[in-house]
């Protein structure tokens, strides 16, 4: 009787939200400070290769990319993924490296209250590397435990000719190259790399391309890239990105890859808005966000968001994913220390599930299949495994800085 | 010599026997068909109109070689006229006294002597030595005009004559031996290779020795015949007073102006010394060394994947067809570098900068910071012509698609990516360093391209040529500046001589 009143509750809170826009972001601002969104600052030339690698890492097309950049210090833009509301990577372009006398200050304030890596990005072949020096100097005198990493693009513009194919394995691993790399190219990576020598910095070589471009693969060496990143700045993203490239078998259609990274999205929001410290104020925002959530997904399958299609979602479900577990989590948070990580990891573990169950139902029923309670059950259980699992990392102590 | 040719005549009586034969059979075959007279007219016709032929040939050729070798360009007046027919007058006794001597150079001095006191009788009645009343200069004039004109006159009448040395032309026999020897032979090898047409030449041939007549005596002749007639023509010309000769007249100048023509002429070979200096300058890596080791077509700079000039390197540009000047390599300006700063004295005697941008590299803050300071130095010396500017955007094959290249790319009506790409960069490249719509943005590729090689260096060097009138300009202006300081020392020199001849004067009216 209880769950299910709680149940419709819930159904009307999460089609017609008690909480408004302003105040939900408002209160999400103020839970990033406790877990600031990972910020990757990309510090290089125009057409070096930044937004190959925002390409790259993310999976978002590159008109998204174009789109999605916008002002944020006087010098630099930023894009959000997957939007500015959901953010859980953001992207710093310095496009005001080039411009003599370029200061990078404001910058440095900006990324100051997030967690962040900078990525220096330069062309394998480009040796006018003063400008990029002295930023990256100035910033390591000031920061001298920011993680840094000089990403190497355009590695075949070193290559002899142009039916030269990338050499497979990959074979710039590590600082020592394959024997069987074309020399030149070698040389100068090398080169790049003592330029760089006494800061204190990572190197990863990439040639990210577009399919029209007829290198194979197109992401030649973003796994090194992965692992570099992971190692400098470990916030679980790589599972989290790549979980979007490659979709669980359920969940494989065009939809799903659009929606995931909403998904995800919401669920570190919501288990953001979740670890307020004090029992029972977070729900109506967490409840608030789930809404916004089911209605961002909606929008994506074209389809309208009913009572209906709500209902069946949350009675598949059952108590234990909405009412009851609200519960535990909020007396969870009376724990010291721990109790609101953990409250914000089963809270955005949850919000995962419940959204890749609604995209599994819509799929369903976009394609006219017949589905069971139990299914959406199914789903959800292992999507919330999945969740626990992906975003373990996000809400793990360590990244708390 | 008849010895010698009895044995040819021999061989073609031989090798025209067949033919003779076949003469005797038609001749026969004639007589039987009682055509023979009707034959016999005809020959006797044809022959009549050989012989007429030849001897106008002969009449033709004679007044070719004996016409008057002397044309006066003035006419001439009754003095001149009758000096000029003494001169002729005289010739047949000259040449009875002097025929025999010939070999000795004595006699052509002599020669020339009696001809010019035939002329120097005629004008001067009076004087006891008519010849010696002239100037040296003149007298040399004369020899130098007379040698001139014998010259053009061997040149074009006589066969061979820029071969003969002059102890053959003294021995004219020995040399006339020696091209009918060459001509026998050539005769008979046609008569043995085509026996028909090898005769009909022959007898071709007797008619024009006949007309020619290239003997000894006519030629030696004829040599001493112009060679008294030109002396005495020139003769008359100096007697006359009517011998202009130029370098007098320079003479006539004032000192003044002899002065400024040393002058100007002393700055003319200055301006003509200074090259025209060519700066290629761009950003480390865009190309500057491989663009002048592609515009030598060998390695001359230092070109490397890591940048490796690191000072301002002359090199010397020479190529047929105009170009020739200094141009220099220099190292990458950066952004933060003081680049400008630290070469500005280059930057100043620079007559036509070619700046390398690279196609693929969007960041042109630096090139931008170049221009602008480039104009800058150039602004503050109003006296000075702002060098023109030819960008090279190189590495156009590193454009998208980056795997195709395909040349040749039409970048003004762009037909597929990559034209379109190219097209795109120049643009970009034009806006981003604000230049004006007529400065040349040449786009070429430097690699070696898997074999293909450079590609549109033609452009850039039909650019170059376009802009070399606005680069000399450049170079003049640049030159009169260095001049000036150059000239105050002269002006000073001048002032001091100047001094040094009035002390002189001054001395001497003393």
């Amino acid at each position: 009787m209880i769950s299910n009143l709680l149940k419709v509750d819930w159904i009307d809170q999460i089609l017609h939200p008690k909480v408004s826009d302003n105040r939900l972001h408002e209160k999400l601002q103020q839970a990033r400070r406790h877990l600031p969104v990972p910020v990757f600052w990309l510090l290089g030339k125009a057409q070096s290769g930044k937004s190959s690698i925002v390409q790259g890492l993310t999976g978002s097309s590159r008109a998204e990319i174009g789109q999605g950049f916008r002002p944020c210090t006087r010098q630099s833009f930023v894009f959000d993924f997957p939007d500015e509301e959901t953010a859980f990577v953001r992207f710093l372009d310095t496009r005001g490296l080039g411009e003599a006398g370029y200061d990078p200050a404001e910058d440095m304030a900006w990324c100051q209250s997030q967690a962040h890596l900078l990525m220096v990005v330069v062309k394998a072949m480009d040796h006018e590397l003063d400008g990029v020096l002295s930023a990256v100097r100035a910033i390591r005198t000031m920061h001298p435990d920011w993680p840094m990493l000089v990403i190497q693009t355009c590695l075949h513009e070193g290559y002899p000719h142009k039916t030269t194919d990338h050499l497979l394995p990959y074979a710039y691993a590590g600082d020592r190259f394959a024997g069987n790399c074309p020399p030149e190219l070698a040389r100068s990576l090398n080169m790049q790399r003592q330029h760089f020598k006494d800061l204190n910095v990572r190197f990863a070589a990439v040639d990210l391309t577009q399919q029209e471009d007829g290198y194979v693969p197109i992401d030649y060496g973003l796994d090194a890239l992965w692992s570099a990143i992971e190692s400098a700045l470990p916030t679980g993203l790589r599972q989290m990105l790549l979980q979007s490239q490659a979709q669980s078998d359920l969940l494989n259609d065009v939809y799903a890859q659009h929606a995931y990274p909403h998904v995800l999205g919401y669920a570190i929001s919501c288990g953001l808005l979740a670890m307020t410290p004090l029992p029972a104020v977070s729900v109506p925002l967490v409840i608030a966000a789930q809404g916004k959530l089911f209605h961002s997904i909606a929008s994506i399958y074209g389809l309208a968001l009913t009572r209906r299609s709500v209902y069946e979602v949350a009675s598949a479900v059952g108590i234990g994913g909405l009412g009851f577990g609200i519960g535990v989590r909020e007396l969870a948070k009376l724990v010291p220390g721990w109790g609101s990580l953990i409250a914000g990891l089963s809270t955005a573990a949850i919000t995962y599930a419940l959204g890749m169950t609604l995209c599994y139902y819509y799929a369903q029923t976009r394609q006219g299949h017949a589905f069971s309670p139990d299914m959406l059950k199914a789903v959800y259980d292992e999507q919330l495994q999945r969740g626990r699992e992906l975003l373990k990392e996000r809400f793990s102590k360590d990244t708390q800085s | 010599m008849m010895k010698r040719v009895w044995p040819w005549l021999l061989l073609l009586v031989i090798g025209s026997m067949p033919f003779l034969a076949l003469m005797a059979c038609g001749a026969w075959w004639l007589w039987q068909q009682h055509w023979f007279w009707i034959w016999l007219n005809a020959s006797a016709a044809c022959t009549g109109l050989i012989w007429i032929v030849s001897r106008w040939l002969n009449r033709a050729k004679n007044r070719a070689q004996s016409g008057p070798a002397v044309k006066p360009d003035t006419p001439f007046s009754q003095r001149d006229q009758a000096a000029w027919d003494a001169v002729l007058a005289s010739i047949p006794a000259i040449k009875q006294n002097a025929r025999n001597r010939l070999d000795q150079i004595d006699t052509w001095l002599m020669v020339g002597r009696q001809a010019l006191l035939t002329v120097a009788g005629q004008y001067r009645p009076q004087a006891k030595h008519p010849e010696m009343d002239i100037p040296v200069t003149e007298l040399l004039k004369l020899a130098e005009q007379v040698c001139h004109d014998l010259h053009r006159q061997i040149n074009g009448h006589i066969p061979f004559s820029h071969v003969i040395t002059l102890a053959d032309g003294l021995n004219l026999q020995r040399w006339l031996d020696h091209v009918s020897d060459a001509n026998t032979a050539l005769r008979l090898g046609r008569v043995v290779l085509n026996p028909m047409t090898g005769v009909l030449q022959e007898l071709k041939n007797y008619a024009q020795d006949k007309a020619v007549a290239l003997t000894l005596p006519r030629l030696q002749d004829w040599l001493l015949e112009t060679y008294i007639q030109k002396v005495g023509h020139y003769a008359i010309l100096l007697y006359s007073g009517r011998m202009a000769v130029e370098p007098q007249k320079l003479d006539a100048l004032s000192p003044k102006s002899r002065e400024d023509a040393l002058l100007a002429s002393e700055r003319q070979q200055t301006l003509n010394q200074e090259p025209i200096r060519i700066l290629v300058a761009g950003q480390t890596n865009a190309g500057k060394s491989t663009l002048i080791n592609t515009l030598f077509d060998s390695p001359r700079a230092a070109a490397d994947v890591v940048s490796c000039t690191d000072a301002i390197m002359p090199y010397k540009l020479d190529r047929a067809g105009g170009f020739s000047g200094l141009i220099f390599d220099t190292p990458g300006y950066g952004e933060n570098t003081s680049w400008i700063h630290d070469n500005r004295e280059q930057l100043d005697k620079t007559d036509l900068v070619m700046l390398v941008c690279h196609a693929n590299n969007a960041a042109r803050a630096a090139d931008r910071h170049f221009l602008q300071e480039f104009h800058r130095h150039y602004l503050d010396q109003p006296n000075r012509k702002i060098p023109p500017i030819i960008v090279v955007v190189t590495h156009i094959d590193e454009l998208r698609p980056l795997r195709e290249w395909r040349p040749p790319y039409d970048v003004s009506e762009p037909d597929c990516v990559k034209a379109v790409n190219i097209r795109a960069a120049m643009d970009a490249i034009q806006q981003d360093l604000t230049l004006p719509d007529d400065t040349a943005v040449v786009p070429v590729s430097l690699g070696n391209n898997g074999g293909l090689g450079s590609y549109n260096l033609d452009s850039l060097w039909l650019a170059m040529g376009q802009q070399m009138d606005e680069a000399d300009k450049a170079r003049l202006l640049r030159c009169l500046e260095d001049a000036k300081s150059r000239e105050k020392w002269a002006v000073l020199w001048r002032q001091i001589a100047q001094s040094g001849r009035w002390f002189l004067r001054k001395s001497r009216t003393n």
